[in-house]
């Protein structure tokens, strides 16, 4: 029993990596995207998103049954809980990264953004997050976790930056006030995938040690 | 073995018991039998011979000094008298087995079991002289008392050699088995305990040699295959059908970046998730083999994964990873060479070919046939120029020269060279001049003017006006070294690796702002190799480059 036990939660482990390295490979994208424009690479990341859609609910329905048919104590129902809250957050940065694609496909703002902000750097700042926050799930590593949850207010803080340069660009420039709105969600959508990784790493945290945000929950 | 000896000894000890009992009460049966049966008939001759004398007697008499029925039968069959006093019910004893015997032989006996089986009543009956017949009898026991008699006996008898066989087998067991724990299984010919045992024994010997074999036979399996792996650079996994990694190299842990613990018995997936080494597992796993270049910390690597397959089922994965980075890089140069190739050749002779027309046509005016020829002449120079050089490249890499060693002077060389720059020098307004003293190598003296031709003729071309080039030829610290040094445009320090490179040039356009090839260099290198010597490059952007060239 078990055993059987054992053996579903391994492959909750395995199915929580792979969404996680989808979530990885989405963000790449979306990533390279805002360097340069790619009709094959929107096209990649509509894909993916169907594939973590169905990866989500795959996780979510064996979270369930894990939970109804085995009733786990502890450390297994701390981290099949805490897998239950992390795959949202993962589909989240999912959602996030096709909504960058499809601003990217619309407007042509790719040379304006890189050459007047630093969105790429917030770019790849959020990529850092994402991957080190899916490596301290796959690690159980509680310093990476946290290492995740400090980086989010460099990413902030690149926001706020971003924020600045786009109203002194207005200011040069008004008739890039079209490519300057769609920098800012873009920037604003980086910041939020910035918050779904560290609150990834929370849960991770939390898995490990049962406590959340620093407190019991 | 305690519970198996223990069984058999109750078994035997049952046996023993009960055979025992049937048989002594049979025989003691037999002799009580005998008896009695003696006893009635002495009873019986002394009876009737007591009524032959005395005819008419009462039998009542009798009857209270025996425990014996008595009877009286007349020679009819009548019962006359019977000691229970109920004659008058009594049948006829005409038929009875005794009456008849007793008539004719004078005497007769007869046992008869009652239908109930407890009872048996042994009759014997003498003839009297007046012709009726006496007739004692007396209940015995039947065989089935007896025994019942001796039943709790018997019980008692069998729970004592329960108890003993217990408390024996016990003993016994302990007593046969502890000799055989005692035998070393290691080598079991050493202790000397059955000879029962004997082939057993030595059938455990010679498994043990043969177990001893196989284990070295594995074991140096194990060593050979384990020195092959880890000796080789390339990153080797094996994973079973659930994607655990069973086996790995040092090479794939320095590869993947991990440590041991995070690779034995781990999932694969833990250890690397990325888009490529995933569709590479996964495609091994549906039977397929794939081959993947994976990018990972800056690096390429070529991932082969191939399914193991036992009777037609993936049973798991070998995967091997290999370092492409430089193959990949020397792929990305080679392309960049045959462009550069094709665009040299090509800018001359699209010139050559638009003047050339240019005259054809009778478009170019007489006085300018001239100038145009001129170009023709110069572009065509150096069209034969670079192909010359390429031949001159292509010989010093198949090492084609054949040509006799000399000592040469260096210092003597350099100054002839800068004879035959100092023109050109003069013409783009640089101070040249050469120090140093008498050197001498051995070496093919075409190919070392070559060199040092080529190497102060770029230091004189990518200077600017009013530049310094100077040349010093001399031995030093026992070997002939030559350093060009100047104080031109220099070298960025990304084009460092790569200025030796066939028609590399820093100026990525190729524009003809300053002539050149792209080969000099390359035969420098290419001479400085024949000639065994070092070359050594320090430069900075914008103050100058420093090349020594150390023999």
């Amino acid at each position: 029993m078990r055993n059987r036990f054992d053996r579903q939660l391994e492959q909750l482990n395995i199915e929580m990596i792979e969404m996680g390295a989808l979530c990885e490979d989405m963000i790449h994208l979306a990533g390279k995207l805002v360097d340069i424009k790619s009709k094959e690479m929107i096209l990649r990341i509509d894909d993916l998103e169907e594939e973590i859609n169905q990866k989500e609910r795959d996780i979510e329905r064996r979270c369930m049954k894990l939970l109804l048919q085995q009733q786990p104590v502890a450390g297994d129902l701390r981290m099949i809980s805490a897998a239950l809250k992390m795959v949202s957050d993962m589909e989240r940065i999912g959602d996030q990264a096709v909504d960058i694609a499809g601003i990217v496909k619309k407007s042509d703002v790719v040379t304006v953004m890189n050459n007047h902000t630093h969105v790429l750097m917030m770019a790849a700042s959020t990529i850092a997050m994402v991957t080190k926050a899916v490596d301290s799930f796959v690690k159980k590593d509680l310093d990476a976790a946290n290492e995740v949850i400090k980086a989010d207010d460099e990413v902030d803080a690149l926001f706020s930056k971003v924020k600045k340069e786009v109203i002194s660009l207005i200011h040069e420039d008004p008739e890039k006030g079209e490519a300057c709105v769609a920098i800012v969600m873009i920037a604003k959508y980086f910041e939020r995938i910035g918050d779904h990784a560290s609150n990834i790493a929370e849960w991770v945290e939390f898995s490990i040690t049962g406590e959340y945000k620093g407190g019991s929950l | 073995m305690k519970r198996k000896i223990f069984l058999n000894m109750s078994y035997i000890a049952l046996i023993t018991v009960v055979c025992t009992t049937v048989f002594l009460s049979a025989v003691a049966y037999g002799r009580y039998m005998s008896q009695v049966k003696e006893g009635i008939q002495n009873e019986a001759g002394y009876m009737a011979e007591s009524l032959n004398q005395h005819e008419n007697q009462s039998l009542d008499a009798y009857k209270d000094i025996t425990i014996s029925r008595i009877t009286l039968i007349a020679s009819d069959g009548k019962v006359l008298y019977d000691s229970t006093g109920k004659e008058k019910s009594m049948s006829n004893h005409r038929n009875r087995k005794e009456f008849k015997e007793a008539v004719k032989n004078g005497a007769g006996e007869s046992t008869r079991i009652s239908k109930t089986l407890k009872k048996q009543t042994y009759y014997y009956a003498v003839k009297l002289s007046d012709g009726s017949v006496l007739r004692l009898s007396r209940e015995t026991q039947t065989i089935f008392n007896q025994v019942e008699g001796v039943l709790p006996v018997l019980i008692l008898m069998m729970a004592v050699v329960f108890v003993l066989a217990l408390a024996l087998s016990r003993l016994l067991t302990g007593r046969i088995i502890e000799p055989i724990n005692r035998i070393n299984l290691e080598h079991p010919e050493d202790e000397n305990t059955y000879d029962e045992l004997s082939p057993l024994l030595v059938r455990i010997h010679r498994q043990n040699e043969a177990i001893k074999e196989k284990i070295r036979e594995i074991k140096e399996k194990q060593i050979e295959f384990t020195t092959i792996t880890e000796n080789m650079s390339e990153g080797f996994l094996i994973l079973n059908d659930k994607s655990v990694v069973l086996s790995y190299n040092t090479s794939a842990l320095r590869i993947l970046d991990i440590n041991e613990d995070q690779c034995s018995n781990q999932n694969v997936l833990s250890i690397n998730r990325s888009h490529e080494f995933r569709r590479a597992v996964e495609m091994a796993l549906g039977g397929e083999p794939s081959e993947e270049v994976m990018e990972f910390r800056e690096r390429k690597y070529l991932l082969m994964a191939n399914p193991v397959t036992v009777s037609g089922a993936v049973k798991g994965v070998v995967l091997m990873m290999i370092d492409v980075t430089e193959k990949e890089e020397r792929e990305e140069l080679r392309k960049e060479f045959s462009a550069n190739v094709s665009h040299e050749l090509k800018t001359p002779l699209t010139t050559i070919s638009g003047y050339a027309e240019l005259m054809k046509d009778g478009l170019v005016k007489q006085e300018d046939v001239g100038r145009f020829s001129e170009k023709i002449y110069t572009e065509a120079r150096r069209l034969i120029s670079m192909i010359e050089g390429i031949i001159k490249l292509s010989r010093l890499d198949e090492n084609q020269i054949v040509q006799e060693k000399e000592e040469i002077d260096l210092y003597q060389m350099t100054l002839e060279i800068k004879n035959s720059l100092s023109m050109k020098a003069a013409e783009a307004g640089i101070d040249l001049h050469v120090l140093g003293s008498p050197c001498t190598v051995s070496g093919v003296r075409q190919i070392l003017y070559e060199m040092l031709y080529n190497l102060i003729e770029n230091a004189v071309k990518y200077n600017d006006r009013g530049g310094h080039v100077s040349v010093t030829a001399a031995a030093m610290e026992g070997r002939a070294t030559v350093i060009v040094e100047d104080d031109g445009i220099g070298i960025p320090p990304e084009d460092a690796d790569r200025i030796f490179e066939r028609f590399y040039r820093g100026d990525k356009s190729h524009s003809s702002e300053r002539e050149g090839t792209g080969l000099g260099l390359s035969i420098v290198k290419h001479g400085a190799k024949y000639h065994g010597a070092k070359i050594e490059v320090e430069s900075e952007v914008g103050k100058g480059t420093k090349i020594a060239v150390i023999f």
